[in-house]
């Protein structure tokens, strides 16, 4: 699939451009070992410990655990809320698979794996994630404001995709 | 690439978008015109502020194409709203592409322009009837 990079073809010229198809190749598995995010920014470099996004990886695993706890507690719901929760898994494993992560994570501790109380009523439960969706997004945003070439596209994307369940849930 | 180079490809998917909303408005129904003028205003804001970006940069801003070869033909509001999710999906990608080589403000363009696509394809799929409303990564392509 080869179209230009300006998302329409002009009618001027269709060799116009970067081809999309091109930089779809670069960021294929074309390049083994080597995951496709952080093929658009280069390697992550050598590990000198726990990686600075480990508690961003953390906290999008809770986030993933919260959908879980009002699914496991209301399951009429269940029917709209998996995709969403299955989005925070995928950015999950992820991350998990770029990350250095300590071999003790916050999340697996009681105080900050225990996800908060699901309210009876729908409202609040969809008030709740609407929050948590919006307190999400911005630290998605923040970390992808300041992480390094070789992974801010992966969270970037995280982060809209996060913009994409506020919008669903408001 | 460089920055200056990733932000020309976006103002390039920028024009093409302004492009095919204009093209494809007269096709929307009452229901769905507001999804398509929200989005063709917010494309021409992503323009202009690109046009300004790379000015002060120094690079020439690309001008648009005179015209642009739809990926297929719009004739109701149903293949209307399929070419606004295609155009969305693909200027999400090309924003996506501009992650990595950008930083501080830039970086703050290109993210808000990621979500803001990301958003309307979620809209567009929702007015399509398309299941799930969300994808886990978008602009990845």
């Amino acid at each position: 699939m080869v179209f230009t990079v300006g998302v329409l073809v002009s009618r001027r010229s269709v060799l116009r451009g970067v081809t999309l198809g091109a930089a779809a190749g670069v960021a294929s598995g074309v390049l083994s070992g080597c995951d496709r995010f952080a093929a658009l920014g280069g390697h992550r470099p050598e590990p000198a410990g726990p990686d600075p996004l480990a508690p961003f990886h953390a906290a999008t695993v809770r986030l993933a655990q919260r959908y879980d706890a009002v699914i496991a507690a209301q399951a009429p719901l269940a029917d709209r809320l998996k995709a969403l929760r299955d989005d925070h898994r995928a950015h999950a494993e992820a991350l998990g698979r770029l990350l250095i992560l300590p071999s003790a994570t916050p999340a697996s501790t009681p105080a900050e794996s225990a996800t908060p109380p699901v309210p009876a009523d729908q409202t609040a439960v969809f008030n709740d994630l609407l929050a948590a969706e919006k307190a999400g997004l911005k630290e998605a945003t923040d970390a992808a404001l300041t992480a390094p070439a070789w992974i801010a596209p992966l969270v970037a994307s995280i982060a809209a995709c996060r913009a994409t369940h506020v919008e669903v849930l408001s | 690439m460089s920055a200056q180079g990733r932000l020309a490809d976006a103002l390039r998917a920028e024009h093409a978008a302004v492009y095919a909303y204009g093209t494809l408005g007269a096709h929307l129904d009452a229901a769905t015109l507001p999804l398509g003028t929200q989005a063709e205003a917010a494309h021409r804001a992503r323009r202009d502020a690109l046009v300004v970006r790379l000015s002060v940069g120094g690079t020439a801003p690309p001008p648009a194409e005179p015209a642009y070869t739809l990926p297929s033909p719009v004739t109701d509001a149903p293949s209307a709203l399929r070419l606004a999710r295609t155009v969305e999906e693909r200027t999400a990608v090309v924003w996506y592409a501009a992650v990595a080589e950008t930083a501080a403000a830039d970086r703050t363009l290109v993210l808000g322009a990621l979500a803001d696509c990301a958003v309307r394809v979620t809209r567009l799929r929702k007015a399509l009837g398309v299941r799930p409303a969300t994808v886990p990564f978008p602009g990845r392509g």
